[in-house]
């Protein structure tokens, strides 16, 4: 893995979370896992594959989602399911922005949303994993970059 | 009645040409017909001819011209006999001419769907009784040169027979229509008249001409004697055929828009039915105008009859009925009275014309039609739809015609489907010719058809994509059912194949394709060359898994241009899937490449005893595992996260160093070289760890391979060594090796002395921090301390220096020394370093003590080594030493001289 490439990665979810919320969003250090990987509560996947393989997602508690998407949408309180959204949006973002850095070579799979901690999302990701934290508020979402 | 020769031979001359009248009925009425019941028509025109002639001998001839009773009908002269009077025979065989052709005038009319036997039944009664009764009244006391018949007694002229010969033929036929109805076809399901082509038109016409010609017998010898009469009535003939020709013509053009056959050819024949009965007594104008009116009659009558829907099949009763009513009127409004010489008055004559009209009609029809209905119910005149539909010369008479097998045949196969039926193949005929073309096309079509069932048997069961496709990429509608696997659609005809591919390969790659299915298409291209650019050759796709990834397969295409004479107009592709191969593959490559870097590794390694290996990767996996828990922890102090790094990264390099492992000790340099350029920033941030991270993953890697090639070597070593190494042994072994290089690298020669180097029972892990002190401070020793041989020379000394390790433990604690005799601590240059890293005044540095200044030796980033390179120079080693000290919780004490020696003691505890 590349460096230029994780920052690609690392701007696009960054400038996401700077626009929408107008706030500052942090990278914190980045760090390495091998057959592990980090899960918070709601994860937006994207599957990789052509001349690299793997996965990248990114992965984020369910209160910072829900705060998020309360700013975005300018209310008080939002429910669950915004949540849901919000990682979907973010996610069809990163995939767009992967889309257009790496897609001419790149096989970019449809974006999928899961909730909780399956399993097999690690198995979709090639060590080494970077874990990389995002840093909003008090919240630390993670992007994950796994790509062979 | 005696006549002359010259009458008598006028007489058999005209039988004669009206013997010819069959032959042009023959003609007329087969060529109006269609080719399936043509033979049938013939074949009645032979036959009546021969019935009628037949029983007109037997009965009919003495019913019309016998000796008369009350002018009714005649009485003697059956059977007739001839060898008395040359005048009776050709009287006879004129008369019978006149019968015949009254009765074939019926053929026509009925064609196409009358039974023959009742045809031939019809024909005798007409033959028997209608035209000889009603042939009698007009015309009885002919043979005698008297007037007997009840009509000609009344003044009734009918010169050649316009009634007694043409209408009754049309009444009968009339009567007969009525009772048989219409041709199947004739009419639509709206009552509107289709019209049936006859086959052979230009038969026709030959048929109007021989009747033509006939007639000119008909009519001229109607005189019954050659007078001065007969040429002007078969001039009277010929001009009322002509008018009648003419009249039709254009009244035909103006009201169908165009000059129809059949009218040209029933114009002809109305003139000369209506010109029959006046044509004796006429001038040249008024048969003209007969001959027009008499066309214009039976355009009128053929339009009258498809409103009544009557079917006649070739307008005989237009013809023959309405022309002759026509002709016998025109007696009356156009002849000679003198030449008629029936001292009528034209009303009177009229009245006489129209009775005999009237009677003649009534008789024939109504007998006609009487026995007719009658038969019928008996047994049907009409032959059955199914006989109707094949025709009635293969009904009737099993005649087939080629024709007739052609359309059977190809009936046949449009039934069962059977494509290797073939035609009869008659040379020399036009129908043979088609047959014969026919079977060429079903010969090649069969062929073509078991060819397709082979070519779509191997489309079915081929294992590769097989497929063809066009111009515009769009794959053709047969392939191979295996293409459908391929791409794991269904429904791929007329699909494009670049939209097939598309989101299973790279928008590039995709691309690549179009492009080159393009230059497929392009003669100008070699093949060739072409085959070198293919981009899918041996080509990974991958099909969305829709949980967020790809299932991949490997195909190979390849493409084969179909040309013809107009250029290169589909490319064949064949498309493999060839994952299996291709996995193998590149497993075999993976595994080749895997062992190529191990051998590699492997020789890199040789030389370590793979206990201390392992003991090594132990120790930096340990390491490189701390680094990862610095960035992980993400400590507010960043620059305390670098130096915890850098001291890390610093140990991985010496035992690096240690083992001579170069492209680590290379990586670990950068590492610290990037570490140095982030510790000189001000603003340091999280995110400038990143490429920290991604060497650590590379470092990580190379570590991994090394990890699963030391397995393998210790399998090894375990199956077919037993070596008993003694770890203080392998210790002193590396360290002798880290002696060898760094002198050949610096041109230093020093000798290693550890007589009394022992730690046998020191436990594992303080082992391992002694081997990390030892690699550290021969660094040093060799780096800094040790003098190249000339200095030596220089300051009195032996030319090769000396590293001293011994070790002795007291009360649990391990007493270890380290001394070598080198130029000692420069502690000048010490100062001026010291100086320089926490930029100190030169009064305070000036004031520090060579004990403190050893205190900042063991400092981050203090080294009094000139060049920084991969052993030394960045002060780090020193760093790392004191922390493996406060590790192991050992007291350290430094003593050295100025050029002659450096000594480090630890006292370690062996129970801590």
């Amino acid at each position: 893995m590349k460096e230029n490439e994780l920052r690609e990665f690392i701007n696009v979810v960054v400038s996401y979370f700077q626009d929408v919320t107008g706030e500052t969003v942090e990278m914190g250090m980045p760090y390495i896992k091998e057959n592990k990987s980090v899960i918070l509560d709601y994860t937006g996947v994207i599957g990789i594959s052509g001349p690299r393989k793997g996965a990248i997602y990114l992965t984020a508690s369910k209160v910072m989602l829900k705060e998020v998407a309360a700013i975005i949408l300018g209310a008080d309180e939002v429910d669950d399911e915004c949540a849901i959204d919000m990682v979907g949006e973010i996610t069809n973002t990163i995939a767009g922005n992967v889309r257009q850095s790496f897609g001419s070579s790149f096989m970019i799979s449809v974006p999928i949303i899961l909730k909780g901690s399956p399993e097999d999302v690690v198995f979709k990701l090639q060590p080494p994993v970077f874990i990389i934290p995002i840093k909003w508020r008090t919240f630390s979402s993670y992007l994950v970059v796994g790509l062979e | 009645m005696e006549k002359k020769l010259i009458d008598i031979l006028w007489i058999i001359i005209a039988s004669g040409l009206v013997f010819i009248m069959q032959g042009g009925f023959a003609f007329l009425e087969s060529g109006l017909t269609r080719t399936k019941n043509s033979i049938n028509v013939a074949i009645k025109n032979l036959t009546d001819l021969g019935v009628s002639v037949f029983f007109f001998w037997i009965v009919g001839f003495g019913l019309m011209f016998g000796v008369s009773k009350a002018g009714i009908f005649g009485s003697d002269n059956f059977l007739v006999p001839f060898s008395g009077s040359m005048w009776v025979g050709a009287f006879f065989l004129f008369q019978s001419m006149f019968c015949s052709t009254s009765a074939t005038i019926v053929s026509g009319a009925v064609a196409e769907r009358m039974r023959f036997s009742s045809y031939i039944i019809s024909t005798a009664i007409t033959s028997i009784l209608i035209y000889p009764i009603s042939g009698h009244w007009a015309w009885g006391g002919a043979l005698f040169g008297k007037a007997e018949g009840w009509l000609v007694s009344r003044g009734f002229v009918d010169f050649a027979g316009s009634t007694v010969v043409h209408s009754v033929g049309g009444w009968i036929s009339l009567a007969i229509l009525l009772i048989i109805g219409p041709r199947t076809g004739r009419f639509d399901e709206n009552g509107k008249a289709v019209k049936i082509q006859g086959h052979d038109i230009p038969a026709a016409v030959l048929g109007v001409i021989l009747l033509w010609f006939g007639w000119f017998g008909f009519n001229g010898g109607s005189t019954l004697e050659m007078n001065a009469q007969v040429p002007s009535i078969i001039m009277a003939t010929t001009i009322a055929t002509a008018t009648g020709i003419v009249a039709t013509l254009a009244i035909g053009w103006i009201l169908y828009g165009l000059p129809d056959i059949e009218f040209v050819i029933n114009g002809a024949l109305a003139g000369l039915v209506a010109i029959t009965a006046p044509c004796h007594s006429v001038t040249g104008v008024s048969a003209a105008i007969i001959g027009g009116v008499g066309g214009v009659i039976m355009l009128l009558g053929s339009k009258l009859l498809e409103k009544l829907k009557i079917d006649d099949a070739v307008g005989a009763i237009p013809v023959h009925l309405f022309a002759g009513i026509w002709g016998t009127i025109a007696v009356a409004l156009f002849g000679d009275p003198k030449i008629l010489g029936t001292g009528l008055s034209f009303a009177s004559q009229l009245k006489v014309q129209l009775l005999g009209i009237f009677s003649v009609g009534a008789w024939a029809f109504g007998v006609s039609f009487l026995f007719m209905y009658i038969m019928n119910r008996i047994s049907p005149l009409r032959v059955t739809a199914e006989q109707e539909k094949i025709g009635l010369n293969v009904a009737e008479h099993g005649a087939t015609t080629e024709i007739f097998e052609l359309y059977s045949t190809m009936e046949e196969q449009s039934r069962t489907g059977n494509l290797s039926l073939r035609l009869p193949e008659e040379p020399f005929t036009e129908v043979g010719q088609i047959a014969q073309r026919y079977n060429m096309v079903m010969s090649n079509l069969e062929e073509n058809l078991i060819a397709k069932t082979e070519y779509l048997h191997i489309l079915d069961n081929v294992s590769d994509g097989l497929f063809i496709i066009n111009h515009d990429f769009k794959v053709s509608p047969f392939y191979s059912k295996a293409l459908e696997a391929i791409f794991e659609k269904e429904s791929i005809a007329n699909k494009k194949l670049t939209d097939l591919f598309e989101g299973m390969i790279t928008e590039k790659n995709l691309q690549e394709v179009k492009d080159f299915l393009a230059l497929l298409f392009d003669k100008s291209f070699n093949m060739n060359t072409l085959n070198k650019l293919n981009p899918l050759k041996e080509i990974e796709v991958f099909i969305d898994d829709n949980h967020g990834g790809f299932n991949s397969k490997f195909l190979d295409a390849a493409f084969q241009r179909l040309e013809d004479e107009n250029g290169i107009n589909q490319i064949m592709v064949i498309l493999r899937d060839i994952t299996n191969e291709t996995v193998l593959k590149n497993e075999m490559v993976e595994i080749q490449k895997k062992t190529n870097t191990e051998m590699e590794m492997f020789y890199q390694i040789l030389h370590i005893e793979p206990n201390m290996f392992v003991e090594f990767l132990a120790t930096i996996e340990e390491n490189m595992g701390k680094i990862n828990i610095a960035l992980e922890e993400d400590n507010k102090n960043l620059n305390d996260v670098l130096d915890t790094i850098y001291r890390l990264i610093h140990s991985i390099k010496g035992d690096s160093n240690l083992f001579e492992l170069d492209f680590l000790v290379k990586k670990s340099h950068e590492f610290e070289e990037k570490i140095e350029q982030l510790k000189s920033r001000d603003d340091l941030k999280s995110g400038d760890f990143l490429p920290l991270a991604v060497m650590l993953s590379e470092l990580k890697s190379s570590l991994n391979q090394m990890k699963i090639l030391i397995n393998r070597l210790l399998n090894f070593k375990d199956v077919f060594a037993n070596h008993n190494s003694k770890h203080e042994e392998l210790l002193l072994l590396s360290v002798n090796g880290l002696i060898d290089r760094l002198t050949k690298e610096s041109g230093k020669t020093v000798a290693f002395e550890h007589k009394n180097f022992n730690i046998k029972m020191v436990p594992k892990t303080i082992k391992r921090r002694i081997k990390d002190i030892i690699v550290q401070l021969v660094q040093n020793s060799i780096n800094h301390g040790i003098e190249t041989p000339d200095e030596r020379i220089q300051y009195g000394k032996a030319e090769s220096g000396k590293i001293t390790i011994s070790s002795s433990t007291e009360s649990n604690i391990l007493k270890l020394s380290f001394i070598d005799d080198g130029r000692g601590i420069d502690f000048e240059k010490l100062r001026y370093r010291v100086k320089e890293k926490y930029s100190l005044t030169e009064e305070n540095t000036q004031s520090l003590s060579n004990d403190q200044l050893i205190q900042f030796l063991f400092s981050p980033g203090v080294s009094t080594a000139d060049v920084v390179n991969t052993s030394a120079g960045r002060g780090v080693g020193m760093d790392m030493i004191r922390n493996y000290i406060e590790e192991l919780g050992a007291k350290m004490v430094v003593k050295t001289r100025r050029n002659q020696f450096c000594e480090f003691q630890f006292l370690i505890p062996l129970n801590a």
